[in-house]
Formats: C-alpha cells, structure tokens, sequence
C-alpha cells in the first residue's frame, strides 16, 4: 500500500492494509530543526527544510518546490511522504519600503501592507498598524491585487508548479496537501484580531467585500491548480480559536464565514478533493455545528493545551476526521509520557478517521532522540488504525 | 434607577454612542459620578464578563462592550477626579518581553478599567526594568500576559527584577495568558493568575483584600 492510499484509507474510517498513516500535522518549527541539526539532523536536511533558495518568483502565491526539503526532512524522521503545497491569496503586492531607521529600530512596511518595528538588537518585530485600518485601505489592495492575480496566477505557470506534484502523487510517491488562507483568517490578518471584531458590528460590508474577493480568488485562480492536481488533504487555515473558545459566536459564523464555506467546499469536491479539513487552533466545540453544517469533514490540530478532547469529541461526533491531537509536550518530556499519550488516543485510531499528530509546531523544547521514539511508537501504535471498523479497506481512486 | 438601568444596558449592547449620550445626559440630571461607575459601568462590565463565562457572548461582544464602557467613563472620569474617588488601585500591564500578542492584555484591561481600577497600559514586549519602574513609581499591581510557551518564562525574570530592585514587597504581581496555569504563576512566585479576562477583576480584587 502506498503512503497516499494509506492515508486515505486511514481519514476515510478504513482499514489500512499495515497499518494507518504515520505523518506530521504542521511542517516544522525552525528553531526545532536547528536544534536537531546539533543532535544528529544531517546538515544538508536541515538546510533544506524550508528550500535553500529564495522562493522562485513564479512561486509567489503557488508555492511547492520549498516543501520538497520539508517533505524529505520528515521521510528521514520516519514519517510518512506528504508533499505540501500553500496556495497564498495575491495580497502581497506593495513593494517593501522603510519608514524610518535609526539606531535601535528599522520601521517598514511590508509587502502585504502592515506597518512592522522591528527592533534590531533582539531581532523582534512589532505590528505598529495593520493593512487595513479603513475601508480605503482595502480598496486599494485590491487594486494592486488585481495586478498581483494577471501576473501570478497565469495557467502555464500553475500547470509548471503542479504537474510534478501530480505525477508525483499518480505513482504513489507521496499524498498532497495543500493548505489555503480562509473567511475568518484573512480579515483577521488584514486588520487584527481587535478591529476585525470591531469591523464585524461597525463595518459588515467590508468584511463580505474581504471574503468575496477571496472566493473570486479560489474559484478563478484555486480553479487552476486544483484542474492539474487534487491534492489529497485541503485544509483551510482560520485559526479561528483559542483556550478559551471560539474568537466569534456561530451566529457570526453563520454570517460573515459559512456563506463562502457553502460556495468553496462543492467547488473543491467537483475537483475530486476528498478531505477538506480546517485548521482552527484551540479550543472551537462550539462552532463544530457550524463547519459541519458548511460540508467540512473535519479538523487539526486538535489542541490539547487549549482543552480539546479529542476522544470527548469522538464521542459527541463519530464521523468527523483529525489530524493532530497528541500532546505536543508529551513528546518533549520523554519516553513515558509518549507511551501515555499514545494510550489516551488509541481509541480513536482504533475508530480510524484520525491521523494522529503533534497538537502544534514540535516545540524546541524537544530533543532528536525523544522525537524519533515518538514517531517509532506511533507507527507501531497505527497498527490497530481502524481496527473497530472490520474489514480491511479497498482504496478507491 | 433609569438612566443608570439605560447605561447599564448600553454597555451590555455594545452601544458605545448611546453609552456617552446616557452618561452625559446622567450627570447632567445629577448623577454621581460614583453611582454611574458602580451601579452601571461595572455591573454592565461583569454582566459582560458572566455572560462570557457563560459561553453567551465571545470577544468581539466583549469588546464592543468594553468600548461603550470606556466611552462612557471617558465623561465620567474627570468627575470621579472632582469627587476625590480613587481608584482600586493602579495597575502596570503589559505583554512579556518577546511577546506581541495583545489582544488578551488588552481585553483584561478594558475589564480592570471597567471594574474601577486605573490602568497603565505598557503594551507589547515590555522589559523587565519597565516593570520594575512602574513598581517603582507608585503602580499596586504588575500584571503580565504572554501567549507563547517560550515567552511565558520571561515572566520569572521580572519577578526576579522587581525582588533585585527591593519592589517586590510594594506590588502584587498577576498573570495570565493561553499557555499559563496556576501552577505556573505560583513556580514563578507571582501572586495571582487570571485563566480569562472576565475573571482578572476578581482575582485582583481577591488578591488586594488579601
């Protein structure tokens, strides 16, 4: 069985030939991989992680050939193959440009528009203001954005970036996933989390201008990476919660996010995606309802430390799928609390559905060696991927 | 009891218009500056905080809320001052060196503002010395948040500021943010820690009785 036909076997509530899919959730944490350079990483990995060359301009908004450095780093670790690729919205037009530099700060704005200080000595950057701060500012980034799609979204360049991707995934070297900005993640990036909640009561229309800009964007030019390769995974990045819950109520869900969820998800499952999935961060009981009823199949990276329970969540929902939910300071502590971890969610591998993974970026606080004991036991622990289903699965393509 | 119900309520919808209207309206019809914050402002503001507890409202009702309560205390405030109210005490609040994210800081103190207290809001990514400054210069309570795993353990390194520069003893030191605990606030040698922003008041007020 190939990696992508165990993926899908092991998200689809099959039953894997061997054993369940073994992958990670997120691509890593660089101050993770250095310290792993020191404690065994060949270099060359290390240094490729996140490509060694700049991005190619092409690649402005389809970025893939970086992630083959991130996808070889976690076939070394032992995971299973996933080749990444990030679809990125044409909001990064504006040239870079310095405001003011002097001795302790540089002051810029950036190419997405955000006014940042960064402070030379640490080497921490400050939001001073974001993109958007009125509706103007948005009209203007659209305008450039229009510039940004002509240029970057040409279907040769796409079908350049992609079919390798396809081929790729055709001879079962590898599943895709790829990973798109979504309805609350976007305004929320363009204005910040404070007045983006202001903008919700003050301004609803330009929060539906935001996010119908970004659908015209997904149907036009998604359209066209999505006509060369389906990727295996599509998930969509809202980080739309934290440990205390959900960062806007359902009825703004049902408002200001579900109504391009209901025009976005039929038009990936005409391209023959079949695992849409979102990204939330923390803790978002409350709004599974909502992304259920927009025809998601289901969610990482399960947040331990925010409270997400994801065997409770099993329970209350049998056929939602995962990604992610082990502990992630489990595997920084050691040996015995992996163990421990892998007992609490062997339920819910054994239910299938679930591709177990770190609950966020693998923090640096983890040493090489716990990292590859984490891994060794999670594949032996896939070995009971779906076993409460029954037969083992088919895969069908 | 109307127009104080009216405030209230104001800042319970979020009104932040209505809220100054009412407030204005109140005082010239002879309210007291106190009564308006005691029997509007903060009642409207743990109303606020109970129906977030609650899982009624989220963080942009709380803070549209926050903000028709400091609109209103905007009008209110010089006269508190006239009346020689004081304040609950004076509170430096800022996010851990390293750390940007401000939204929780600045929800706790909306709602310490809220619930009478006086705040100094230091913003982001605040040094140790600045810490131990307002310490030094009056403030009752140093509160820090962070967000992040490896920027919660620069908050030892202010309370280890504020014990190097003979402070400690002055202030009461309150945490909070995603990745704390009690437990934590306690390794640390802080004094309180408040698991959301509705909860800060409280735990703050609890601390000074103590």
């Amino acid at each position: 069985m190939s990696d992508r036909e165990r993926e899908h076997a092991t998200l689809s509530f099959g039953r894997p030939g061997d054993r369940g899919a073994v992958e990670e959730t997120f691509y890593p944490w660089d101050l993770t991989v250095e310290r792993f350079a020191k404690e065994g990483l060949p270099a060359d990995l290390a240094r490729r992680v996140y490509g060694e060359a700049p991005v190619p301009p092409a690649e402005k908004y389809v970025r893939s050939s970086h992630f083959e450095g991130t996808m070889d780093y976690e076939r070394w670790l032992g995971f299973d193959a996933v080749r990444r690729l990030a679809f990125v919205l044409p909001l990064l037009g504006l040239e870079r440009e310095v405001l003011e530099d002097d001795a302790e700060h540089t002051l810029y704005r950036g190419e997405g528009g955000r006014v940042i200080s960064l402070h030379k000595k640490s080497g921490v950057a400050v939001n001073v203001r974001y993109a958007v701060t009125k509706p103007e500012d948005w009209s203007a980034i659209e305008e450039i954005a229009l510039g940004e799609q002509e240029q970057y979204y040409r279907s040769q360049d796409v079908a350049a970036i992609c079919i390798p991707l396809r081929d790729g995934q055709a001879r079962g070297e590898y599943s895709v996933r790829l990973h798109v900005e979504g309805f609350y993640w976007t305004p929320r990036e363009l204005l910040g989390t404070e007045n983006v909640s202001y903008t919700f009561y003050d301004n609803p229309e330009l929060i539906h201008r935001i996010n119908r800009f970004c659908l015209g964007v997904f149907t036009e030019h998604l359209a066209k990476v999505l006509e060369v390769v389906a990727p295996d995974v599509l998930y969509i990045m809202e980080d739309i919660s934290g440990v205390n819950g959900p960062l806007i109520s359902p009825r703004m869900f049902e408002e200001f996010v579900a109504p391009y969820y209901r025009e976005l998800v039929p038009m990936l499952r005409d391209f023959g995606v079949r695992h849409v999935l979102v990204d939330t961060d923390g803790d978002f009981r409350k709004l599974i309802p909502s992304f259920i009823g927009v025809g998601v199949d289901g969610f990482l990276p399960m947040d331990v430390n925010a409270g997400m329970d994801i065997v409770a969540v099993r329970q209350e929902f049998p056929r939602l799928q995962f990604i992610g939910g082990f502990n992630k300071l489990c595997i920084a502590d050691g040996k015995a609390a992996i163990d421990r971890e892998l007992d609490r969610l062997a339920p819910v591998i054994r239910q299938g559905g679930y591709l177990p993974g770190a609950d966020h970026q693998v923090a640096p606080s983890t040493s090489l060696e716990h990292y590859r004991y984490y891994i060794d036991r999670l594949r032996e622990a896939m070995v009971e991927s779906g076993f409460d289903v029954g037969s083992k699965t088919e895969v069908d393509y | 009891m109307g127009l104080i119900d009216d405030l209230r309520n104001a800042v319970l919808d979020g009104d932040a218009s209505g809220a100054l209207a009412i407030a204005n309206e109140a005082l010239a019809a002879g309210s007291s500056a106190e009564q308006l914050l005691n029997d509007a402002l903060i009642t409207g503001m743990q109303a606020v905080g109970q129906l977030y507890e609650e899982g009624e409202i989220f963080v942009p009702e709380m803070l549209v809320a926050a903000r028709a309560m400091r609109s209103a205390l905007s009008v209110i405030r010089p006269h508190l001052a006239l009346a020689g109210v004081e304040s609950h005490g004076r509170v430096a609040i800022g996010t851990v060196h390293g750390d940007l994210h401000d939204i929780g800081k600045n929800l706790v103190a909306m709602f310490l503002e809220g619930a009478g207290f006086e705040v100094i809001d230091l913003g982001v990514d605040v040094d140790p010395e600045r810490f131990v400054a307002e310490a030094s210069e009056g403030a009752d309570v140093i509160a820090m948040s962070a967000l992040l795993t490896t920027t919660m353990v620069n908050m030892s390194d202010v309370v280890d500021a504020l014990v190097d520069a003979g402070v400690r003893s002055r202030v009461r030191v309150l945490v909070g943010g995603a990745p704390l605990s009690a437990d934590f606030a306690r390794e640390i040698g802080a004094d309180g820690y408040a698991p959301d922003a509705a909860q800060a008041p409280g735990v703050l007020a609890e601390l000074l009785r103590a």
